[in-house]
């Protein structure tokens, strides 16, 4: 039999006991039977088939969200507490942002300000709170206010950062990943290099399945943050290195691959993370737009900004099919990441490799942002959706910034030749 | 509800000591009287938001003493007033006490948020 602790917020609901108790060898079942004994607590803590959002459950002093969260198993004689989930804060600052001369205001936990500036303790803890800016300059109109999310301002230059960090911790509160278990991930670039800081941090190998044409830029940096490479035949690009990784995996059970593509920690990264962060620094979003890639950030982020914002568009910037448009997928291309539910999309825009190249260069010449190569295709969708509105707010996600595509001709070469080098190269 | 100064200056003080983020804490009353504040984490550092933490054993220690609970965050530059988001995130809390402090402006104020609407508890040191 379980301990269930009963806050005073809920006491009404048990007939003013301060603990019951309940049978089950998980979460779940504790708290089925819970109700089961207890009907008026039933909408109090558990809503959707999950647990209402007002509520936090621990066991053994853990919140069950960072562990398993319904399928916690439950000790046999274990106390359950119930708690409430108490959240709110001031006002949001107006549109235009935070304060001027306080841009990282945020410091997540493991950061705290001093004097002369921000002091982390891991370069883990700097992963996130990046900072929204104008782009006053590529706003069709100045009744459209239109902001970038830079992602690049993460410790190794992408919105990667979020998504490796999250999916490594969660996958150790849920014991799923063992110290010094060996790590497994196809990728092209961005996950690869931040999985490589995370197992490096962390102390765990890491093999990267990429494209052999994968820029010599990533290549060089993922061995110099020392994670093994296996190449993938060019010909097949991503969704090759995906079924290789999947082939590997299959055949040595020892490998842990935290496989971006259908790891819920993805989408909750942005969940948590991105998203929040929009939607805490500005009043008003009314579209939001993001790369097609994994569809994390799209499915997260968008799901967060739309709980503060409801009535916001949420656009995907996909390229052309068959066009190999910055590393973006096209859903017509043949692979459907599992965590991308397109019903939740509101608008899915094609771009070109022309209109992305021009958008790049635009993002750099006239507001200074030296963004990466799916910054211009968001960027031209973001500036098409602006174009729309009468009046209104816009946000885009750089999801990195140039730096690691110097190899590329894309800011200064003859249209012919980016065209060219574009085919020739695995951008994502 | 009485608030001796006290108790009003360890509010302040950890609201201080947060910045430039939001702090958030428990206030331990008796027969109306708070008789002590329990700081808590914000889980969620923001000057924008907070989100309670603290360690659930304490917490649930403390539900069981014969004593009334209050919420308490910081604005730190706003009126202590609650936020569109503090209606919103009112959950359990709703009719319960609900305290801000107004690092700016140096004010504390108690509230009663219910179905959406606010209103003012009376407050004295």
């Amino acid at each position: 039999m379980t301990v269930v602790r009963i806050p005073p917020t809920l006491r009404t609901e048990v007939g003013g006991a301060r603990q019951v108790e309940a049978e089950g060898d998980t979460v779940r079942e504790v708290l089925d039977d819970l109700v089961e004994r207890h009907p008026a607590l039933a909408p109090q803590i558990l809503q959707d088939g999950g647990i209402a959002p007002f509520v936090n459950v621990y066991v053994g002093g853990e919140d069950v969200r960072t562990l398993d969260g319904l399928d916690t198993s439950v000790p046999v004689g274990g106390t359950v507490i119930l708690l409430p989930a108490m959240a709110g804060g001031s006002p949001t600052p107006p549109v235009g942002g935070l304060p001027p001369g306080r841009a990282r205001l945020r410091p997540p936990r493991g950061r705290e300000r001093r004097e002369g500036g921000l002091v982390a303790s891991s370069l883990l803890d700097l992963v996130g709170a990046t900072p929204l800016v104008e782009l006053p300059r590529l706003s069709p109109k100045s009744s459209v206010k239109l902001y970038a999310k830079l992602e690049g301002q993460n410790p190794t230059g992408s919105i990667k950062d979020r998504v490796a960090k999250t999916m490594i911790e969660s996958a150790e509160a849920s014991g799923e990943l063992e110290p010094g278990r060996a790590l497994l991930e196809p990728t092209s670039g961005n996950t690869g290099i931040s999985l490589a800081l995370v197992a490096a941090l962390k102390g765990y190998p890491l093999t990267c399945v990429i494209p052999e044409n994968a820029t010599p830029e990533r290549k060089r940096l993922l061995r110099l943050y020392g994670a093994d490479i296996v190449l993938s035949p060019a010909a097949e690009g991503s969704n090759g290195a995906v079924r290789l990784a999947l082939e590997l995996a299959e055949a040595d059970p020892r490998w842990f691959v935290p496989f971006q593509y259908a790891n819920e920690a993805n989408p909750r990264a942005h969940y948590e993370g991105t998203g929040a962060e929009i939607a805490e620094a500005l009043e008003r979003v009314d579209v939001l737009v993001a790369g097609l890639g994994t569809g994390g950030t799209l499915m997260g982020a968008g799901e967060r900004v739309r709980e503060a914002f409801p009535d916001v568009v949420v656009a995907a910037a996909e390229p052309l099919p068959g066009d190999p448009v910055m590393g973006l997928r096209s859903l017509d291309d043949g692979y459907v990441p599992p965590i991308l539910d397109v019903a939740k999309l509101d608008r899915k825009v094609l771009v070109s490799n022309e209109e992305s190249v021009a958008a790049v260069r635009d993002l750099l010449r006239l507001e200074g942002v030296f963004g990466g190569v799916s910054a211009g295709a968001v960027v031209a969708v973001a500036r098409r959706l602006a174009a729309e509105l009468d009046e209104g707010v816009v946000v885009t996600i750089l999801a990195d910034g140039g730096w690691k595509y110097l190899s590329a001709d894309f800011w200064d070469a003859e249209e012919d030749a980016v065209a060219s080098s574009m085919e020739r190269t695995v951008w994502w | 509800m009485v608030v001796p100064a006290a108790v009003r200056s360890a509010i302040a003080e950890h609201a201080r000591a947060e910045l430039p983020n939001e702090a958030c804490g428990l206030l331990l009353l008796d027969e109306e009287v708070a008789i002590e504040y329990v700081p808590g984490e914000n889980a969620s550092p923001s000057p924008y938001y907070f989100e309670l933490r603290l360690d659930p054993v304490v917490w649930a220690d403390l539900g069981d003493r014969d004593v009334e609970q209050a919420v308490v965050h910081s604005h730190v530059s706003s009126p202590p007033r609650p936020s569109r988001t503090d209606v919103e995130r009112i959950g359990l809390w709703q009719g319960r006490p609900y305290l801000i402090y107004s690092v700016r402006l140096d004010e504390l104020a108690a509230w009663h948020i219910v179905d959406g609407g606010i209103e003012p508890l009376p407050l004295s040191r």
